[in-house]
Order: C-alpha cells, then structure tokens, then sequence
C-alpha cells in the first residue's frame, strides 16, 4: 500500500515545501541528525491509516518531491526533505518509510531501524512493506532480528521474493543452512532468474559439500550476472575442491578482474551516497564498468550524468569513446551525433568526430569534420 | 565439524572473565601513535608488545613498542623508545634498568621474539615505520641493539614480523609483513578528499602502494641476509600486510605463513620444502571472505580449534565486515565458518585488532578475544553504525562449533589496539596485556582460577628445549590427549598483530587432572611421548638423546 501511496504523489513532485536556500547545509543537518530526534505523533494517531487518503496539499507535494529527489539518487536532500516533512507532520507514514529507505541506501543500517521499526508501529497495517527493516537487522549483523522480521513480512506479504531471499540468507546466518536452501528453492521457483538467490544456492550447495550441484548453481549465477565477482571466486573454489585446475584458474583469473573492479566500483559508489553530483567518481564508474564490460550499467551511468550535464562537450566525447570501447557500433554512432548537435560550436568535438568517423570510414563526415575542426580552430577561412 | 565439547559439568564462567589490574601490575604506561586526530593513516595502527622471559627466571616479562608523531619526524627527532618491563613473578611488572635500556627508533610499530643467535636466550626485533631493529639478549643481562650489522634492508613500514625456520636449518629466520609505503608530504593531508560514510578522513590505504614483504634468511651471529626473492616470496601486487602467522597448515613438517592484508586479499605461503614458497590463499581457501571479497584483516588467532590435529584460523576486521573464522579441512583447504560458529554477526560493528585463540576459561576447549576500537575518530558521527570506542570481546566456546559472546572485562569501550596473552601471575590462567590508542598500556588478569574450582580448571603449560639449533623448538607440534579432549599445538612465537609472545603451548585441561599422553614432534622430525603427566605447571621437556 505505501507504495501505491508513492506513485499517487509522484505527479505532484517537483515543488519542495522548505525554502530552496542553502541546500548543503540542510543535507549536512539531516545527514548529522538522530533520527530518535524526529518528533513523535500523539499514540495511535496513524494506527489506521491505509494509504489511500493523501494527505494535505501543501505536504503531499513535499512528500512527492521528497520521492522524486530520493528515486534521483539525492538521498542526503532527500533525508532533509523527509526530515522536514515528519517535523511539520510528525510520524507521517510515507515520510517516515522513504527516511527510512534514504537511511538504507546511505548505508546507515541502525538509523533504517530506528525509522522503519517506528513507521512499523504507527502503522501497523503496513508490515508488509518493512522488508527493509529485516535488510537493515541483517546488515548490522542481528540474524535473529532480521528473521523475525522477514517472517512477520512474508506472513502477510507470501510472495515478497526479496523477503523470503533475506530469510533465507539470516537462516544461513544462524547456522540454518538446509532450511536457507529450502527457502532459496523458492525464490527461484517464483523467479528463477534471481542471480543472487542463484549464488547464494551455489555457496549452500557448496558448505554441505554437493560440490556437483553447487558448480552447476554457480555457473548458473555467472551467466545471470556475468559481472558479479562472487559467482566466480566460487565457481573458483568449487573447481578446486572438484580437482578441476585449469577451469579454477580459469575462474579465479576473472573472479580477480570483477574482484578489483568490485572494490573500487563500491569505493566510488559510497562517495557518491552522499555527493550524488560529483562529475569525476561518475566518470570512473563508467570507465570500470567498461573495463570489465558491463554495457548495460555504462548505458545507465552514462544516461544519468549525461542527463545531468548534457551541454558537456568533454562529456559527450567520454561518451563516446566509451561506446567504441565497448565496440558498441550503434551506440558509438549515435553518441557521435549527439556530439555533432551539442558540441557544434567546440573544435575539440570536431577533432574527436574526424578521428571517429574516419574510424568508421565515412569519408564525408570525415571530411566535414576536419573542416569544421579547422575553422573553429582557425586554420582555414570560412568559405561562405 | 567437530568441536570438542566443553567438559562436562563444566562450571559456568564468570563475567567479566577479566579484570583491570593495569595500575597495580604496571603503572601508568602510556604509547604514543600521533595525535588523537588521526589525520595521517601512519597515526593509527598503535604500538607493539612482546611478552616473554628475557631474564632467564621463568616469567613473562613485557616489551611495549612505542610510537612517535608526525610532529617529531618532522622536526628530525626519534620515536619513544620501546621499554622493557620486569615482571617479578606475580605479575607485577617495573621497568628493566639500564642494561635492557632501548632508544627511540623512528616510529616503532610491532615486536618479534626469537632466539636470533642461538645461545639459548630470547632476542627481540622491533618493526617500525623505518628500518626493522634488532635487540640481542646478553644472556638475560641486557639488550644491546644490533641493528646496524643485522643485515635488514630497506625503509618499509614494518607492521607484524614473526620468526620460523623456513629452512630447517636449525637458524630462526625472520618473515616482516610490510603495510604500505607512506611518505610524508606525499599522502594527503587531512581534507584531501578522502570520506568515509560521508565524513573527511585520513587517507589510506586505499589509493596508496602496499609494500611487498620481505623474508631475512638468518645467517647466524645476529646476521641475517635479504631472501625475499631467493626465497620467491614476492606477488605480483603486494598487499597491505599487518598480521604474520607461522602454522604448518599442510602437516608436512615445514613452516609456512600466513599473512593477513588490509583491504586486500591475504596470502598463504606454502613452503615448497626446497626454500622457497608459494602464494596458495586462494587455492587454499583464506584469501578472501566466503563473500569473495577481500577483507581488512588486523589481527590472526591460530591453533587448532576443533582438534583434528591442524591449525585453524581466526581473523579480526574491519567494522562492517565479520571476524573470519578459517577452518581446516584434510584436502589442505580452508572454509570460512565464521556464522556458524557465532563469529560473524556478533563482529559486524567492531573493528578488532588483537586476538587470539586459547583457552581462556580453562575448560578445555580453545576461547577467542578480540580487541576493538576504530581508527576513525569520526566514527563517533552520527549515522556510521559504529563508534571508535568499543568494548573488548570474548567470545567463549560453549560447544558443537559455536561460539557465545561475552564482554571480556568491565564492557567499557577503549579505542583498542595489539594485544597479547600470557600467563602473568603464574596462577595457570591466561591473563592478556593490550594497547590503548594514545592511553595506557593495560593489564587484564584472568579470574578463572580465583573464581572456579580448581579441580575443575586444571591446564598445562609446555616450553620446548630442543638438541643443537633452534633451541626454542619453534615449529615443532604438541600433542596432548587427556580424558575427554585431545588438541595439538604449534610452538611458535607470534602472536598475530605486531605482537611476540613466549614460545609456550598452553592446554586448558577442564576436570582432567592427567595429561594421557604428550607427543611431541620435535623440529629435528623426531618425535618423543610422555605419559600420564601431572598437571597444573608449566612441564619444560628436553630433547631426548635417541
């Protein structure tokens, strides 16, 4: 229900309810904030709340502009704008689940808690959606915790497939591993291109010893998610314990690749948490990504901060060089026209498209480009 | 996996198992590591401690490595010297005189101890940020350092070091696990854009150079001579090295070494018995977490935890990461069961540093301690899960794998450093010393025997004196077997995270009143049996002439 709450505000996003002024200082505020701090509604002032019934104007615009900040990815404004809106509405349910998400995706699992486990008692009726309150107990190592809550989910919420993969993974925790296999089964009954649930069989399969299985489970993860370093140091370790050595070394070579990329691709992710914004750590995430040959995440990343800066020349070149990188030839093409139209009046642009287009043999737009390069340089008089 | 059971009827154990005994046992002994700022990563690793009997009378004397500040480099002068402390055999410790007097260093870091020259007495090496030292015992009447004719190379940053006769030729060689290269004025300085969870830190060691480590083949007399290379003990890619441990992981009779790395993958060298090794971690199994991902490996506990006779594993990481538990399996490999056996959830918030596993509550079955504390003032902020304060764990065996956590002393939370374990008081019961960040030096006397019955806490302690070479026997394997438990034991002297420790083995023995049967398989490969050996003292057994 909260979640249908969320898509009916969204076409109201866009209009902050606190005053746009000074906005890093009010993300450091809510980022340095206790959340116990929030105000607290009168008791059972929220117990029946549905999510059906918007809340007033002024503060279901908030809300929706909260939403659109934190699907942004801006999650310290976003904290700020759920802070202000649980300050002036005090428990406010949908503010408090999307702090709630914010603190997860900033990796504060205790403040998750505090949040969700509070939007969990004002609102009772909403349990089904605090799978993220079993996430947070599990990332601070609280198995037991975190079963309780998958389970108290999955009761009213059975076919929650990321729940029953978390009770799963707090089973295996706690020492469960042939209950954790069971409930693993059946995530990928329900969804059996669940990379993760896939892997996590695989290291299963592997602790009870069915190494057979588990090399099977794990080539399975690999091809799900090619770029995931774990199905490789797996898939490694279980050729070595099959006496397998050329495929283990085979493994353990790309587990390496993925496992460098993997360390410093989190490294970047973590400075963007909280500087979203940041053109250089963007920049390199799609240059690993690209490294390690992950077209589909460089086509994300590459949307994103193209969307964000899309006047950038520089950009628009890194954009495509990175298409040639990847020997997409329809992408390289098309971000070679883009760099025509935006980066029309920049010799440097010019100078990339001749090196590009002559790559590509069209000997027209070569010509047109080194043309074009040489007059905004200056070189050559224009004719006209 | 098989565990051994605690003993049955086992009394249950006191909490806290330790208590402070700083003050009296030793004064105030403060260290030195920069300023509480930590705006350099040099600033946080803390000092180094050795315990063990340099004067010859049978009891654990203490060496607290001590560091410097970046103030003090930069004006030319020298480190605080590491200090030895006399312990008067009841665990009362006065600084040494004159003749064991050391002087300060460039920034001292971890402690090594090893019969170097072999004429029966414990040398002591010092790691630093600098040039390794080199301290030989004048037969229990001094230190004089030696450094200068030792033979070690280079200006790493010298974390952990351990001594193990790689070659068996009866000389101890000397293993130095190097972090990374830190140069001042190169590293950013505080506000030079490194954050963690949000917050300007110092930086490193991500973005700076891992220095290889280096191995010194012990030439005799004091003298050692660079085999790294010869040695083929170099990796492409160095890692960040702060944890050595000697074991023979693969029980064929020759040393190896473990290596714990900081934020990079850790290595395994397998001595090929031809003297040279290979990197086998991930081969074997202990590179990495059972994730797949490297981890920020501190501190290495090794015995052998579950009794089939090889070493196990225990690592401390960083916060947001769980201690590893690496168990042996026959085929040589290690698997990471840290959940299983009650280690990896209970970790997550700390960031541990000295650890190690023996048995602290004397019921036979082998107990961990971990000590915490953060190298990030910025922890206290809000939103990190985590704080640079943490209190120190004990994580006690209750049986069938699994592990309880209970607070080890009076659960007050320290920024906590190396730390090492030792009988101090000779009661039987190991007590523990560990280091403060920039605070005193503490003293944490274990109430096991004071508190349970001692019919029910009976232990043993065994020191080696070998024929000719090695006199400490470093390397050979004990193995007692008493009513209802057997365990084997490594004689070594490290202790995991810049720490040297007695070459001692230590059993807890629970209500067994009796040691069966004693094995013991001397470095030489000689093996000598005793039977139905009294308990409760520390049992020295020499070489038997065939």
């Amino acid at each position: 229900m909260i979640l249908a709450f969320a898509l009916l505000l969204a076409p109201l996003a866009f209009q902050d309810a606190a005053p746009k002024v000074d906005i890093p200082a009010r993300i450091a505020q809510a980022l340095e904030r206790d959340p116990n701090t929030l105000p607290a509604a009168p008791a059972a002032k929220w117990k029946n709340w549905d999510g059906k019934t918007p809340p007033a104007e002024a503060l279901a615009r908030a809300l929706g502009a909260g939403i659109a900040t934190y699907r942004d990815g801006d999650l310290g404004l976003a904290l700020a704008q759920f802070h202000a809106i649980l300050d002036l509405e005090p428990d406010l349910p949908p503010a408090l689940y999307h702090a709630g998400l914010c603190y997860f995706r900033l990796r504060r699992y205790r403040d998750c808690a505090t949040v969700i486990a509070r939007f969990e008692t004002v609102a009772p009726n909403e349990v089904g959606a605090t799978r993220v309150l079993g996430h947070a107990y599990y990332s601070l190592g609280r198995y037991s915790d975190a079963l309780a809550q998958y389970e108290k989910v999955l009761a009213v919420a059975p076919d929650d497939v990321e729940a029953r993969r978390g009770l799963a993974l707090a089973r295996m925790r706690l020492g469960g591993t042939d209950e954790a296999l069971v409930e693993l089964e059946r995530v990928l009954a329900r969804k059996p291109d669940h990379a993760d649930a896939q892997t996590w069989k695989a290291q299963l399969l592997y602790d009870l010893g069915r190494s057979e299985e588990a090399l099977a489970a794990a080539k399975r993860a690999a091809e799900l998610d090619p770029f995931e370093p774990k199905p490789w140091y797996l898939l490694g370790q279980i050729q070595i314990d099959l006496g397998h050595d050329d495929d283990a070394t085979a493994a353990r070579a790309r587990f390496e690749t993925l496992a460098r990329a993997s360390t410093e691709i989190r490294s970047l992710e973590a400075l963007l948490l909280t500087e979203p914004h940041l053109i250089g750590p963007q920049r390199r995430l799609i240059e690993i990504h690209t490294e390690i040959g992950d077209a589909k995440t460089v086509r994300e990343r590459l949307a994103r901060l193209l969307g964000e800066r899309p006047k950038d020349v520089g950009l628009r070149i890194f954009a495509l060089d990175t298409w040639v990188a990847l020997k997409d030839d329809d992408a390289a093409r098309a971000a070679a026209l883009e760099l025509e139209r935006e980066g029309a009046d920049e010799a440097e642009a010019w100078k990339r498209l001749e090196a590009y287009w002559a790559s590509v043999r069209d000997r027209v737009r070569q010509v047109q480009a080194s043309e074009r390069y040489l007059r905004l340089k200056g070189g050559v008089k224009d004719s006209r | 996996m098989l565990f051994l059971p605690p003993q049955s009827a086992a009394p249950s154990v006191p909490v806290p198992l330790f208590v402070e005994h700083g003050p009296e046992a030793l004064g105030s002994v403060l260290t030195t590591c920069g300023t509480t700022a930590k705006e350099y990563i040099l600033e946080v690793n803390g000092g180094g401690l050795a315990l063990a009997d340099f004067d010859g009378d049978s009891d654990l004397d203490l060496v607290v490595v001590d560091g410097s500040t970046i103030e003090r480099v930069t004006k030319g002068e020298t480190g605080f010297p590491p200090r030895l402390f006399l312990n008067d055999g009841h665990g009362k410790f006065a600084q040494a005189g004159e003749k064991w007097a050391m002087t300060g260093g460039k920034w001292g870091m971890g402690a090594a101890v090893g019969d170097v020259d072999d004429d029966g007495w414990l040398d002591l090496v010092v790691t630093q940020w600098g040039p390794t030292r080199l301290f030989l015992n004048q037969k229990g009447a001094g230190f004089v350092e030696a450094t200068a004719t030792a033979g070690f190379v280079g200006e790493d940053w010298g974390t952990s070091a351990a001594f193990l006769d790689y070659d068996r030729d009866g000389k101890l060689d000397l293993a130095v696990v190097n972090y990374l290269d830190f140069v001042i004025g190169k590293v950013a300085p505080p506000g030079g854009g490194c954050s963690w969870k949000g917050f300007p830190v110092m930086c490193g060691p991500e973005g700076l150079q891992g220095e290889h480590d280096r191995l010194y083949h012990n030439l005799g007399a004091g003298k050692f001579a660079d085999a790294t290379a010869a040695a083929k003990m170099r990796v492409e890619e160095p890692g960040y090295g702060l944890g050595a441990m000697p074991l023979d992981y693969d029980g064929d009779g020759d040393i190896d070494l473990f290596v714990g790395n900081d934020s990079t993958p850790n290595f395994l060298w397998e001595n090929q018995g031809d003297g040279t090794f290979k990197e086998v971690a991930f081969l074997r199994g202990c590179s990495h977490d059972s994730n797949g991902r490297e981890q920020a490996a501190m501190g290495i506990g090794c015995a052998d935890l579950d009794g089939d006779g090889r070493e196990d594993l225990m690592v401390s990481t960083f916060s947001g990461e769980n201690n590893s538990l690496f168990l042996s399996r026959r085929d040589k490999l290690f698997r990471e069961s840290s959940f299983a056996a009650g280690f990896g959830g209970a970790s997550m918030p700390f960031l541990g540093w000295g650890t190690a596993l023996v048995d602290l509550d004397l019921d036979g079955d082998l107990d961990s301690f971990v000590f915490n504390g953060h190298v990030y003032p910025q922890a206290d902020n809000a939103g990190t899960d985590t704080s640079y304060a943490q209190v120190d764990q004990f994580y006690e065996n209750v049986g069938k794998g699994k592990f309880a956590m209970r607070p080890l002393s009076d659960g007050k939370p320290r920024v906590s450093r190396a730390a090492v374990s030792g009988d101090l008081d000779g009661d039987g019961d190991v007590d523990l010393v560990a280091i403060q960040m920039n605070a005193d030096v503490r003293v944490l006397l274990n109430t096991t025997r004071e508190r349970l019955p001692k019919e029910k806490t009976h232990w043993l302690a065994v020191e080696l004196r070998a024929k000719g070479a090695n006199k400490f026997a470093l390397g050979a394997h004990v193995r007692a077997e008493w009513e209802g438990g057997v365990r084997g034991a490594e004689v070594r002297t490290s202790g995991g995270f810049q720490c040297g420790i007695q070459p001692r083995v230590h059993f807890g023995l629970g209500a067994a009143a009796t040691v069966k049967k004693l094995l013991v398989r001397w470095p030489s490969g000689k093996e000598q049996t005793l039977a139905d050996v009294a308990v409760d003292r520390l049992l020295v057994i020499e070489e038997s002439t065939p």
